[in-house]
């Protein structure tokens, strides 16, 4: 024990070679120099350690003794950090090694997209992007796959359903489109009918015999432009093609609090990493206890892997993003504009791309219990002609009935 | 009159209860079974061997002898000695 504290100062076991090297051990009692575990190895020799020192004193002291020394062992811990020294290059590479694969451990290697067309893949890795997830970045930094999830579709209107999920070092979204069922596309011969009950306004035709005028009523289902063109007796069936702008008339309703209590984010955020190791975390960045009097916390757990293992070093990723209450209380003409803004809205997309509101109007309001309740009604210009095909046989029978 | 000293210290040892070997610079040694040896009060190493360790003392010298000697620690003031001790021996000429 007591040659422990040589240890750290570093030692020297060597042979003291000389006629009579015990005069080396007076020499060095007298210097009060250190040595001990002291042995005879043979007549001339002496084997023992020796504390280091100053190597002018241990010249001097050989050369007062007339004896050689001869040094076995370099022990200690000066000895050990020349070693590590001359292996810094070693030891630097090893570490640097280490954190690669670490790193290389916590990366994402793959993101796979599957169910979605090129175009709405693209998008989505745009998305995705935008949340630090790709080939390549940190799944440290990867918000939770629910919050992938619902950044995704919220984004994506045209996805039914979208799944995000994790897999070591690759993540796989899959997606649900939308799928319409393809209009049937009528090729042959066919007549233009009416789709709902309008007054026409203007009529284009490309194709086929219009059989009504501007300003007529129409009934849903009736022919507005016939594919049967030419005479009663000589007569042949074509594609009707063109549009019949029609004018239709929307009934809505609607209700909205006057009083509105909203809670918006600030924009401002605060983040705070931590490191976790079983039960005691260690806050890397960010050491405010409260930064926000009002806020949402959201907190992401991400263990971190090393090779196919899961260390027990958890980062912590705590964000605070701060919320504001509002209460915002509408005069009635607000309320009227944002209900009829929304009305309109919510009718448009309903009805064909080209469809136009000419205008809304107030049936009734009235207000009930802070209440904004309202009636309306839309005047449409829309495309009313659907195509409808038709029965070449039973018409030509028709046809041949009619004379007799 | 060095004789006379060394009785007076003798008594004043004896009556004072303080340690001989401090009164008198006399060594002292602690034999540990046969395989340590540990002597205070000692002058120098006269000469080490496997088989032999002889120290100067005060007054004459002091020639240990066993086999499989080590000098585990060496002081100004103490000597521990490890190994099969056989023999202790003083020698005043």
């Amino acid at each position: 024990m007591r040659h422990l504290l040589y240890r750290t100062e570093g030692y020297l076991r060597a042979e003291i070679i000389g006629a009579e090297p015990e005069r080396f051990i007076r020499i060095a009692l007298r210097e009060q120099i250190r040595i001990w575990n002291i042995m005879r190895t043979n007549e001339t020799t002496l084997t023992c350690s020796i504390a280091l020192t100053d190597s002018n004193a241990l010249r001097m002291m050989l050369k007062e003794s007339k004896c050689r020394i001869r040094i076995l062992e370099k022990n200690g811990l000066p000895f050990y950090l020349r070693k590590l020294k001359l292996r810094l290059g070693i030891t630097a590479g090893l570490l640097f090694f280490m954190l690669l694969l670490l790193i290389l451990s916590n990366m994402v290697w793959s993101v796979r997209i599957d169910g979605a067309d090129p175009k709405l893949t693209d998008q989505i890795r745009n998305i995705l992007r935008q949340n630090h997830l790709y080939e390549g970045s940190l799944d440290l930094f990867v918000p939770d796959t629910s919050q992938l999830e619902n950044a995704l579709s919220t984004k994506l209107t045209k996805v039914t359903w979208i799944g995000v999920s994790r897999k070591g070092t690759t993540y796989r979204i899959n997606v649900v489109e939308k799928k319409y069922p393809n209009p049937k596309e009528v090729s042959g011969p066919r007549n233009l009918v009416a789709a709902k009950q309008a007054v026409v306004q203007r009529l284009y035709v490309e194709n086929g015999q219009p059989l009504v005028e501007s300003d007529q009523f129409v009934k849903a289902g009736q022919v507005l432009v016939s594919g049967k063109i030419g005479s009663d007796e000589s007569f042949k069936f074509v594609s009707s093609r063109g549009k019949v702008i029609g004018e239709t008339w929307y009934r809505s309703e609607a209700q909205i609090p006057m009083t509105n209590h909203y809670t918006f984010y600030t924009g401002k955020d605060y983040n705070r990493y931590q490191l976790k190791l079983w039960n005691m975390t260690v806050s890397l960045w960010g050491f405010k206890k409260q930064p926000f009097k009002a806020y949402d916390l959201e907190t992401v757990r991400k263990p971190i892997r090393f090779l196919i293992w899961r260390t027990p070093f958890v980062l912590l990723k705590q964000q605070y993003r701060q919320t504001k209450q509002v209460t915002r209380q509408l005069t009635v003409a607000q309320a009227t504009r944002d209900v009829i803004e929304s009305l309109e809205k919510k009718l448009l997309d309903h009805l064909p791309e080209d469809a136009k509101i000419l205008n809304t109007d107030i049936d009734d309001k009235k207000i009930v219990r802070g209440q904004l309740y309202l009636r309306t009604h839309q005047v449409v210009h829309e495309n009313i002609a659907v195509p409808k095909a038709i029965n070449v046989e039973k018409e030509k029978k028709k046809m041949k009935k009619k004379p007799q | 009159m060095r004789k006379w000293s060394a009785h007076l210290k003798k008594w004043f040892a004896e009556v004072s209860d303080i340690p001989e070997d401090v009164m008198l610079g006399v060594p002292r040694l602690t034999l540990i079974g046969q395989f340590r040896l540990s002597i205070e009060n000692y002058q120098s190493v006269l000469s080490f061997s496997k088989t032999e360790l002889k120290l100067a003392l005060n007054e004459g010298e002091l020639h240990i002898t066993g086999n499989d000697f080590v000098l585990e620690t060496i002081l100004e003031k103490e000597i521990v000695l490890q190994g099969r001790v056989t023999g202790v021996r003083f020698e005043n000429e």
